[in-house]
């Protein structure tokens, strides 16, 4: 993985190399950026079956000098990319939900993602493009990595925003569905009270 | 008696296109050229041309209506190109003697928070402007949006304003109410009208969804407390026909006021009007900026976060604005109007109140911001290679107004070299005469236009 320097950014795709996580897009956009620019990194964590495609089209790009495939990361390397990253794209043709955004977003790392993925519906700083439209994610990544206050901006916010959502909220709201369901009030229920006075 | 001020702006942005990074240093046309013909058309159409004619209408009953208008200078180049018509109408308005036009900023930028040397000279432009159109010269100035501060009240009072209107924001008027005149608290030769914002937004705001009828509103006005006498209501134009629509019956309830206020004993009264009839009973303390904007009534929803701060310095480097202000390149100096616009700011705006705002052809606030540094990247690049990086402002200064004061140093020199060519045509001549005079002393006269003439060629070819 490479590493961030104050005279260099490094943007990061994290994920399964496949069709589905739209990693074509994201080499293209990486042409676009570097045609302009040359302290930016571009770094592929991540396998799978279109990797050698994926190297193939960096090398044909003319771009291989500057886009890395440091291959699957696994547990705290994880984190460590995310914190090791300017920029965080998930560039996905379909997501249902998509947690890898939120995770690079608690690690201070602002977040571009496809307006086809589902975690686009409840984040708002974050920027979204359409996953097929290179033109709009290249100029993004190009923006934060020049902009200090747009990366600032998003890091910030972005965390503070990220902090608001937690399991105990999302584990009450089945419980809540499921007592509906199941014909049990809201207020008979001693331990659904308990769990709601401990939430802030 | 109680004097109703009734004052419009006229403002339309000039909206931006959609400029990607790799255009930077390529393409140097930042415009939407079709949106901005469909948003002033639509806006003509549907707001300023119903509107006008409605108060030229009431204006020529003579039934002492009065009115003030100000316009952007980006709203008059983009009316005299789609909507001249809107301006035609204006220009009846100004016959009617009904009409007073206010100056304000040319770019309705933040220039006045941002450089004071370019809001003093966008000021003057706008008011010539106003001269040139209206054949009228301010006395009176507006800033974008009602920015105002006690700074920007005496740089207005030092360019010779009588009056300023600003926002009767609660913070700064605290317990004082905004119908009487107040004056600057750094010069008091400038008289401040405060806007009413409780009647102007029950007109721009509400009248939709809260209807009055002219008397009730006219009720209110007469109903204040006495001694209370300027009601100061002030809203942009498209308030009549956008905010509201024309389907509210919102002109049929300007044209009962004249009728409904002078029932009450109520004038209409044009802002240098309230200026000239009404001393100042006290000085307002404005110590940070306050505008009409939004519910905090300040700057924050151009300034408010890191990336429109980040904006707002690099548009106002004090190297940049002394680079386009020395400049003569007339391309440069009009982008420079356009990319100033406040709108610009606040598209880039994420207060949570502005959930559901009109962000022109930007999706969100990120998008608003990385379309406008990239543009602003390409002007002032452009900016940078007009002069050498190593020249100082002050350089520059001096070199600008050396240029300036070429044609009088030229005219100078001009007077000089005549001066002494005449006083050597005077000293050739008695030359000659003498040297003619010693040979023979009768053919004095003929002498003269012969010694004229060498003396002509010798300066000619001076000159060149």
């Amino acid at each position: 993985m490479p590493n961030k320097t104050p005279d260099e950014k490094v943007v990061t795709f994290l994920g399964r190399i496949t069709m589905q996580k739209g990693p074509e897009y994201f080499v293209e956009a990486a042409a676009k950026v570097l045609q302009r620019t040359h302290n930016i990194r571009f770094c592929m964590a991540g396998s799978g079956d279109m990797m050698n495609a994926m190297i193939r089209m960096a090398a044909e790009r003319g771009i291989a000098d500057r886009f890395h495939f440091p291959g699957f990361q696994r547990g705290k390397q994880v984190y460590e990319a995310y914190k090791n990253s300017d920029v965080f794209v998930m560039p996905s043709v379909s997501e249902p939900f998509g947690i890898a955004p939120l995770e690079a977003m608690q690690c201070g790392c602002p977040c571009i993602i496809s307006k086809q993925s589902g975690c686009g519906e409840i984040l708002s700083n974050v920027i979204k493009v359409d996953y097929w439209d290179i033109d709009a994610m290249a100029d993004a990544i190009y923006s934060i990595c020049t902009n200090d206050s747009l990366y600032q901006y998003l890091s910030e916010e972005g965390l503070k925003e990220v902090d608001q959502i937690t399991w105990e909220k999302v584990g009450l709201r089945i419980r809540e569905c499921y007592n509906q369901l199941t014909g049990r009030g809201w207020f008979d229920n001693f331990e659904y009270l308990e769990a709601v006075k401990n939430i802030k | 008696m109680k004097q109703i001020c009734l004052y419009f702006e006229i403002h339309q942005p000039i909206h931006l296109k959609r400029y990607r990074f790799f255009d930077i240093g390529k393409d140097h046309y930042y415009y939407d050229d079709y949106e901005n013909e469909r948003a002033i058309q639509e806006t003509s159409r549907n707001s300023y041309i119903p509107a006008l004619t409605t108060m030229l209408e009431m204006a020529k009953k003579d039934e002492g209506f009065k009115v003030a208008f100000s316009l952007s200078g980006t709203a008059i180049e983009m009316l005299e190109q789609y909507a001249p018509e809107v301006i035609d109408l204006l220009q009846q308005l100004a016959e009617t003697k009904c009409v007073e036009f206010l100056a304000e900023p040319y770019s309705h930028g933040l220039a006045s928070i941002g450089n004071e040397e370019s809001f003093r000279e966008e000021v003057q432009r706008q008011a010539k402007k106003m001269h040139e159109l209206f054949g009228q010269t301010p006395k009176v100035v507006r800033n974008s949006s009602l920015i105002y501060s006690d700074e920007i009240g005496a740089v207005c009072a030092d360019m010779g304003f009588k009056g300023m209107i600003a926002e009767g924001a609660k913070h700064i008027l605290g317990w004082k109410s905004p119908h009487y005149v107040y004056s600057c608290a750094q010069d008091n030769r400038l008289s401040l009208l405060m806007r009413d914002y409780n009647l102007s937004d029950d007109i721009s705001l509400r009248f939709g969804s809260q209807p009055i009828t002219a008397d009730t509103y006219c009720d209110w006005i007469a109903g204040l407390p006495e001694g209370e006498d300027v009601i100061n209501i002030f809203m942009e134009l498209v308030a009549l026909g956008i905010f509201q629509p024309l389907s509210t019956g919102i002109l049929e309830f300007f044209k009962a006021l004249p009728a409904c206020a002078r029932a009450r004993g109520l004038q209409f009264a044009t802002p240098s009007e309230i200026i000239a009839k009404h001393k100042a009973v006290a000085p307002m303390e404005c110590v940070y900026p306050v505008s009409w904007n939004d519910e905090e009534r300040d700057t924050s929803c151009w300034l408010g976060n890191t990336m429109q701060r980040e904006a707002f310095a690099k548009l106002y480097d004090e190297k940049v604005v002394g680079r386009i202000l020395a400049c003569k390149d007339r391309r440069i100096k009009a982008d420079w109007d356009r990319l100033q616009a406040s709108n610009n700011f606040r598209f880039m705006t994420t207060k949570p109140a502005s959930a559901n705002l009109y962000r022109g052809i930007y999706e969100n606030a990120f998008d608003a911001f990385t379309n406008y540094m990239n543009i602003l990247g390409d002007f002032l690049k452009r900016v940078r290679d007009l002069f050498s990086d190593q020249v100082e402002n002050d350089e520059l200064n001096a070199l600008y107004t050396q240029i300036t004061n070429l044609g009088e140093e030229l005219s100078v020199k001009e007077n000089e070299i005549s001066r002494l060519r005449a006083r050597l045509e005077k000293y050739e001549a008695k030359e000659k005469a003498e040297a003619v005079a010693d040979e023979k002393p009768a053919e004095k006269p003929a002498a003269k236009p012969a010694a004229k003439k060498p003396a002509v060629k010798k300066a000619e070819a001076k000159k060149k």
